[in-house]
């Protein structure tokens, strides 16, 4: 036990940091082609902004609630790595939790509080703005994402993410629950506060709950960030994508590398869509959405009911 | 110090620059994004984001005092650049990092900072303490006269965190008593007209009342082409409905546009990105329902925008008039008011990043009402 | 170990409680809450009821996230960032506290706790809901969407002014170009 949370205290967080910095590197290269520069100076953006942002001053504003505005910037990578605790890689997983898919679910709602608390703290309008504005989001995806979470662990029959992982042995759950996958996924990007759902940040409210931080709380923001979307992303791979399964590599390897090919597809579905607002959301996600997802739950059960078991 | 020398290369290797525009200089302004992005920087998106700030033009009037409120919220390392023409741009974007590796100099710059709100020393703060939140891009309390509606003033009394009193209430658009903040938007902010500042009060994030300022341009040397200045708003839509990948599309054919590079690519690059606006159906969805001021759809708006700009880039260069379809109907400060109070935030950015660079305003007999 | 770690939780249960009584701001106390009511979850998770204490943990930091947009909401500016005393009769309910902690502190000890018998189910969630609904699970479920539309039905009742004004008091209200809807002043995402 002692020896794996070592391992878990050390190993973990370097890993998640070093995919998020993976992330990182693949967006800028490809903003840099949107740009117009080389692709090269994209890849290294991370590398000088983390630089930029150790070198850089913090601010203070007068009347701002310094403390929980702090403890929310750092909570942002603390509950990536809490996330990644459960995922199976292969046979092992750093917490085997029976119920493992519960806890990341409670994981993301910490995200809630945090960015609210990024958004309050500042003492700043644009930043208020921003921590309200990914409440409401919070508020559109939530449902369907617990519902969405419900599909696998129907298909097999348990909470617990090795049980998930072992259903998936004949038929990985992405083929037949296809729907949850793209609320997972859509609701991964959103909770990161990214791509098309990024309004707490967005560049119409002047950085949203970005544009008071700056120096080190700037760059814990950012990089959380990414951290949380590779969290994310790394979650789907056992709950959709069969886990460690795979010919020739290790199964931790497969891990790291569907969790890759998730991160890829985001990073690559990501510029296909303007920023979502959370007005615009919410009548979408309540009216159209929860009940798309709850077929999908409907047809799942369906079909485990006949089949005693996942297909 | 090997260490501490690599962190402060690395960190002047990709430099944020604010740019400030004085109006009447987006000539200017162009050049330097141009230039910023071929030296691998970024435009930051605030004071807080920015290392160094870069003025286009002599800034005259107003501008000064607010230029100065924002030095003052960016963090150091910081450095501060004033430009007058396109020759010296190359050279003011060298010293940037020069400066900013310089740490004595820094050091001694810090040293001029205010420490509290009643430090004497340094620039003014960005706000006083008459009940707002604080820093915003303009530095509340550049609302020049008491006209705004500062009610805020008599009756609180209490005075809270830091000093600063307590928002008052009122009644927003349902009927709900919400809190009142006052936000002054612009000029200073990343894809805002560099002439107008919209005092807003806000319940929330709702418009409540604003009062519509605009700043006098400048006699500017040169005007940018009609293309650039077409592909330029709809680059700043683009960036207020969040989708930058394509905004940063459009900035780059913008500056291809004013340098006069590739000049073949233009053509079939601006294509696929009018193609890939008019065909998303997620930016229609996002516009729908907004309507730019006195002039029907936004979206259609941003297409024509496009369009027109694609025209002018296949006909032949004689053709010099403006097409009907960009000049448009005079706006006053009422009408611009009107179309923005009661709707939220991002609506509004939406609604002012509408009314593009060609949009005649009718003159005020009174500068401040 | 585990009795160490108990104590940790329980003591900072009570920490958080207490801070919601001390602390200025609105959003402090709410997240003082939630802080105490995260021990409570791990502590039941300690218990070995892990479903039921992850859902506490979710279902609190949930909660208390809404729970400040509304305190800040309602309680306007003033009591959520000035010092504000919400205690009420201080002597009389200190009094009580005492009294009661001190008999339910007794009660624990004197009671003879009945010993164990037999040993405890594979599954302890799915035992713990027999226990306490048993038969009755198909009605509980049916019951909870029923309790959630009686919440909304009541908010909306009670509003006396929203944006559905525009339908009329029977809901039937037409514009006068004869369209059935009457628009709505500010979009929704479906644009009805």
């Amino acid at each position: 036990m002692s020896d794996t949370s070592i391992a878990a205290v050390l190993l973990l967080p370097l890993g998640v940091v070093a995919l998020a910095g993976v992330a990182a590197s693949a967006n800028g290269a490809l903003d840099a082609r949107s740009k117009g520069a080389p692709m090269r100076s994209g890849f290294a953006a991370p590398l000088w902004d983390a630089a930029r942002l150790l070198r850089q001053q913090r601010r203070t504003i007068p009347g701002a609630d310094s403390l929980l505005w702090r403890i929310a910037g750092a909570g942002l990578g603390i509950a990536a790595v809490l996330k990644v605790l459960v995922i199976p890689f292969g046979g092992f997983t750093f917490a085997d939790l029976p119920v493992g898919l519960v806890w990341f679910n409670a994981m993301d709602v910490l995200l809630w509080a945090l960015w609210w608390l990024l958004g309050w703290g500042a003492n700043s309008t644009w930043s208020l703005v921003g921590g309200y504005r990914f409440l409401a989001q919070a508020l559109s995806y939530e449902i369907p994402l617990m519902f969405a979470l419900t599909a696998p662990a129907i298909g097999a029959g348990s909470l617990r993410l090795l049980d998930v992982q072992a259903a998936q042995q004949h038929l990985w759950f992405i083929v037949w629950m296809p729907v949850a996958f793209m609320v997972f996924a859509a609701s991964v990007v959103a909770f990161s506060s990214w791509g098309p759902f990024h309004t707490a940040l967005g560049e119409d409210i002047g950085g949203g709950v970005l544009s008071e931080l700056s120096g080190i709380d700037r760059l814990l923001v950012l990089g959380g960030r990414y951290a949380v979307l590779v969290a994310g992303a790394a979650f789907s791979v056992p709950l959709f994508l069969g886990g460690g399964a795979g010919p020739l590599l290790p199964a931790s390897v497969w891990v790291v590398v569907k969790t890759c090919l998730v991160l890829a597809a985001l990073l690559g579905l990501r510029r296909l869509f303007p920023m979502v607002r959370p007005d615009r959301l919410a009548e979408i996600a309540w009216v159209i959405v929860v009940p798309v997802v709850l077929v999908q739950l409907a047809v799942v059960a369906v079909v485990v009911g006949v089949n005693g078991g996942a297909l | 110090m090997g260490v501490t020398a690599a962190i402060t290369r690395a960190a002047t290797r990709r430099v944020h620059v604010l740019i400030v525009e004085v109006p009447g200089h987006s000539l200017l302004r162009m050049h330097a994004q141009v230039a910023i992005t071929e030296m691998g920087w970024v435009e930051a998106i605030g004071p807080a984001d920015a290392d160094a700030l870069l003025v286009c033009g002599s800034p005259t009037g107003i501008l000064p005092s607010i230029i100065d409120a924002v030095w003052a919220q960016i963090p150091s390392p910081r450095h501060r650049v004033v430009l007058t023409d396109t020759v010296s741009l190359t050279d003011a974007l060298i010293d940037i990092p020069v400066a900013l590796r310089d740490d004595k100099l820094q050091r001694r710059d810090a040293g001029t900072r205010r420490l509290t709100l009643d430090d004497a020393r340094g620039p003014d703060p960005a706000a006083s303490a008459d009940g707002e939140s604080m820093p915003n891009e303009h530095g509340g309390t550049r609302d020049a006269d008491g006209d705004m509606d500062m009610d805020m003033d008599m009756d609180m009394d209490m005075s809270g965190p830091a000093g600063i009193a307590l928002a008052g209430g009122d009644q927003d658009r349902d009927g709900l008593e919400m809190d009142v903040t006052h936000l002054s938007i612009g000029p200073i902010l990343p894809a805002w007209p560099a002439d107008l500042i919209v005092h807003a009060t806000l319940h929330g994030d709702v418009v409540a009342d604003a009062r519509i300022e605009r700043i006098p341009r400048s006699a500017e040397p040169e005007q940018p082409p009609v293309l650039a200045t077409l592909i330029d708003d709809a680059a700043r839509l683009l960036e207020v409905a969040g989708w930058e990948p394509t905004a940063l599309s459009l900035a780059r054919i913008r500056g291809d546009v004013i340098t006069g590079r590739d000049v073949d690519r233009l053509r079939p690059q601006l294509r696929r990105t009018l193609v890939r606006v008019r065909r998303s159906r997620t930016l229609r969805w996002s516009l729908a329902g907004i309507d730019a001021v006195q002039r029907g759809a936004l979206r259609i708006r941003l297409l024509a925008w496009l369009d027109t700009a694609l025209e002018l880039l296949e006909s032949p260069p004689k053709a010099r008039k403006i097409p009907e379809v960009i000049s448009l109907r005079v706006i006053s400060e009422d009408d611009l008011r009107e179309a923005i109070v009661g709707r939220e935030l991002s609506e509004t950015r939406l609604i002012v990043a509408g009314l593009g660079t060609h949009q005649p305003w009718q003159s005020a007999e009174v500068t401040h009402e | 170990m585990t009795f160490i770690l108990f104590g940790f939780f329980a003591v900072l249960a009570i920490a958080g409680g207490i801070a919601v009584f001390v602390v200025n701001s609105m959003a402090r106390a709410t997240y003082a809450l939630a802080v105490s009511f995260v021990a409570v979850g791990a502590m039941i998770v300690m218990l070995h009821l892990d479903y039921i204490g992850v859902i506490t943990i979710l279902m609190m930091i949930m909660e208390m996230a809404i729970m400040a947009v509304f305190m800040v909401m309602f309680m306007g500016m003033n009591p959520a960032l000035m010092p504000m005393d919400m205690t009420h009769d201080k002597r009389r309910s200190a009094v009580l506290a005492v009294v009661v902690f001190i008999a339910l502190a007794v009660a624990i000890f004197v009671i003879p706790w009945p010993a164990r018998t037999g040993s405890p189910a594979a599954d302890l969630t799915q035992s713990l809901g027999d226990a306490i609904m048993g038969s009755k699970m198909l009605v509980m479920l049916t019951i909870s969407p029923v309790l959630f539309a009686t919440i909304v039905a009541g908010l909306v009742l009670a509003n006396p002014r929203g944006r559905y004004d525009r339908y009329g008091d029977d809901l039937d209200r037409e514009t006068s170009d004869g369209n059935a809807d009457p628009e709505d002043p500010i979009r929704g995402g479906i644009g009805r």
